[in-house]
């Protein structure tokens, strides 16, 4: 296993695509960046990673989608997803956690909340992983 | 006021009487027939105890003949030694069963023997013997001199034939004392008699339920009778007393009945007109109306209500309101009509006065619905415009943001060495960029959420909030801002139990509160924090020494994007959204906000917000 946390990062829009795969990777990550819900659902299966951060407004498949689908596959069933989200309404916030998902984040965010959260759901599943492969 | 009538006047009641005298012409009858009876019976007990010793005559008789008697005593009269032999006979045989006289007579009504004796040789003809003689026993009551006393006795006098001669040779006559008789007739008239007065009492005690019966139903019937004559007596009262005209007229239309109501409205006396026809009192052109009405009533129908003229005797003409209803006999055929007739002239005038109030008040409504309706158009069009805003709003506020998120994130990124090394001069210039980012953001964010507000999709995420730890976050990020400006920034935070809330609305509330106080604090200034709990309550409270808000614009500073004067002239950026969004927030809590504030001054916002639940949930810790 890799000393370097994987996280799989998925947004339409490559700005903040970049944005997110540089704070993380600044911060000590692997990033896997998809362009879209198809291309995250694909890569997390080719290599689970230890994290999902999914845009939730994105063409094909949109974060819900993509959050149901990880969450019906075994190897990906557990992963911590958090759904990122521009809409208005704060009803999408808790549709994303009906659908699957660990927490939300909303744009626009700043890097740093963007590293705290991520830490603190890797951090939070450490444990358990550990657990599971003793 | 007049006498009331007697038919009005409360009956009194007499049943007792009543039944005694049925009971009485009862008992009257049934004794009569009682001794109707009684006679009959008395007749039929005679004559069957007469029968009785009659046919005892007979059955001695023949006895006596048969044993004792031969033909040649019917002949001629007996010698005397026959004579005493028949003494002897009689004494011994007949005269036990108190016979006080027998006597034979030949077939020419002679004595042939008597015990009697002066009687022989005698001819003693009678109807009883002629009868006997013709072959018939026959009886009679007679009064007999016997030895020197007179006594009633019942003569009995049978036919006596020889052999089988058909002609009587003779006839036995047997008189027996009537007293032996009457003794039987009087007891068993006793007898009957007593049994016919019980019978008679029977049926008379048994009578006396059924007369209380009759009676009672009598009485009844005689109450309806006085309660119907009262009805009638009372009604006519009413007639009487009306003011209306009410009117009776036969299937001719001649008047029958005419009330004092009538007279004072047609001005004919009813002697005058009872006997002419109601056609008097109708004006020449509405005969026909007459006539119409006329024909509804024949055909068994009412007018109700109709308005209409009448012609008073004087010559004028008066607006009456005019209900007739067809009268009927039992057989349901109409005899004649009752007529009311109200005089409606002042109502007529209230009516014209009325029609014209209303017509100016169409014409008053017409206009206010003219008015109205340019109103209403006037709203909808604002409403729409309204709409289009708030989409706007939403609109706008979500394409926003996701520049700015890449703005403030490749900011914040640069800010923190992700692209090489800063000099003071790039790092104080990106400073300004990242300020001015996030009040835009601030903008936005506050857009946002006044556009949520007006779609109704303002959602809180409750959970239990201690609201002095939020609190002491909000102050911890506003402390730089108040080194920055000088302002001294004091806090008095109470305990207060935690409450079931939105925290990061709570926090956007505190946040808004606070940097508007600093906002509006001069340097040197104050502003001081407290949060205190009053009853089931937390007041928190941001007071400060600053500009203040004029009195005249202190009721709307909760209005949308209203600033006031003082933020406008010293140029303080805002949105005018803070305390809007504060007060949305802080009534969704169920809480509510007020502000005090004097020019020159200083402001002081007061927020309350009710523990609810958790207070419960304090005290039972």
């Amino acid at each position: 296993m890799s000393p370097r946390p994987l996280v799989l990062v998925a947004d339409d829009d490559p700005d903040i695509l970049l944005l997110m795969t540089l704070t993380l990777e600044r911060d000590g990550y692997d990033v896997v960046a998809a362009k879209d819900g198809l291309g995250a659902l694909e890569a997390a299966v080719e290599r689970v990673p230890h994290l999902v951060l999914l845009d939730l407004m994105m063409p094909g498949l949109d974060g819900y989608e993509v959050t149901r689908r990880l969450r019906v596959e075994p190897a990906t069933k557990d992963l911590p997803i958090v759904i990122v989200t521009a809409a208005a309404e704060e009803s999408q916030a808790a549709r994303a956690l009906d659908a699957g998902a660990d927490a939300y984040m909303k744009k626009p965010f700043s890097p740093r909340e963007l590293l705290a959260k991520t830490a603190a759901l890797i951090l939070e599943r450490r444990p358990r992983s550990r657990l599971a492969s003793a | 006021m007049k006498a009331s009538s007697p038919a009005l006047m409360p009956r009194t009641e007499r049943p007792p009487r009543l039944v005694l005298r049925f009971a009485v012409y009862t008992g009257c009858v049934l004794l009569l027939a009682g001794l109707a009876m009684l006679f009959i019976l008395e007749r039929d007990i005679t004559s069957g105890a007469e029968q009785r010793v009659e046919s005892q005559s007979r059955a001695v008789a023949e006895a006596t003949f048969k044993q004792h008697l031969t033909r040649t005593d019917f002949v001629r009269p007996v010698s005397a030694k026959r004579r005493a032999k028949l003494d002897m006979v009689f004494q011994d045989r007949v005269f036990l069963a108190g016979v006080v006289q027998a006597t034979l007579y030949d077939a020419d009504r002679r004595v042939t023997y008597s015990t009697n004796h002066s009687l022989i040789g005698r001819t003693r003809p009678s109807d009883t013997l002629e009868s006997a003689l013709k072959g018939r026993p026959d009886r009679s009551v007679r009064v007999l001199d016997i030895a020197g006393e007179r006594t009633k006795v019942l003569h009995t006098t049978v036919p006596v034939r020889s052999g089988s001669a058909t002609a009587p040779i003779g006839a036995l006559s047997l008189a027996q004392d009537y007293r032996t008789i009457d003794l039987e007739i009087r007891e068993a008239f006793q007898h009957a008699a007593a049994i016919l007065g019980l019978a008679l009492l029977v049926l008379w005690i048994s009578l006396i339920p059924l007369l209380r019966r009759t009676t009672n139903q009598l009485r009844a019937r005689n109450q309806q009778l006085a309660d119907q004559s009262r009805d009638v007596a009372q009604l006519a009262a009413i007639v009487e007393a009306s003011d209306d005209a009410i009117t009776r007229t036969s299937s001719d239309g001649t008047v029958v009945t005419w009330n004092p109501g009538a007279e004072r409205l047609f001005g004919w006396r009813a002697d005058e007109i009872v006997g002419r026809k109601l056609a008097v009192v109708v004006p020449p052109d509405r005969l026909d109306e007459l006539s119409s009405v006329a024909r509804r009533i024949e055909a068994g129908e009412g007018v109700e209500d109709h308005e209409t003229r009448a012609l008073r005797k004087d010559g004028t003409e008066v607006d009456v309101s005019l209900t007739a209803s067809p009268i009927l006999d039992d057989a349901g055929v109409v005899t004649g009509a009752a007529v009311i007739s109200r005089d409606i002239t002042h109502l007529k005038q209230q009516q014209a006065q009325l029609e014209a109030t209303l017509a100016k008040e169409r014409v008053a409504r017409a206009d206010a619905e003219g008015a109205q309706h340019a109103l209403a158009e006037q709203n909808e069009r604002l409403r729409e415009l309204d709409r289009l805003k708030d989409e706007f709003i939403a609109l706008v506020s979500h394409e926003l943001r996701t520049p700015l998120t890449s703005i403030h994130g490749y900011l914040e990124l640069v800010l923190d060495g992700g692209a090489g090394e800063l000099g003071p001069e790039q790092q104080r210039f990106l400073s300004v960029v990242e300020r001015n980012t996030k009040r835009l953001m601030q903008l936005v964010g506050d857009l946002l959420f006044m556009a949520q507000v007006e779609a109704g999709k303002l959602a809180l995420d409750l959970e239990e909030v201690d609201l002095k730890e939020v609190l002491a976050e909000c102050l911890e990020a506003a402390k730089p801002v108040a080194d920055d400006r000088q302002v001294e920034l004091v806090t008095d935070l109470a305990e207060t139990p935690s409450m079931l809330g939105d925290r990061s609305r709570l926090a956007q509330v505190l946040d808004n509160l606070i940097s508007n106080a600093l906002k509006f604090t001069p340097a040197d200034g104050r502003v001081s924090v407290r949060v205190s709990r009053t009853g089931r309550d937390a007041v928190v409270q941001v007071a400060d020494t600053g500009v203040g808000i004029p009195a005249e614009e202190q009721d709307r500073l909760f209005e949308r994007f209203f600033r006031s004067s003082n933020a406008m002239e010293q140029a303080i950026p805002g949105t005018g959204l803070g305390l809007t969004i504060a007060k949305t927030i802080v009534e969704r809590h169920e809480g509510s906000i007020e502000i005090e504030s004097a020019e020159g001054k200083g402001t002081t916002v007061r927020v309350r917000l009710p523990l609810g639940a958790a207070v419960s949930e304090d005290v039972a810790a």
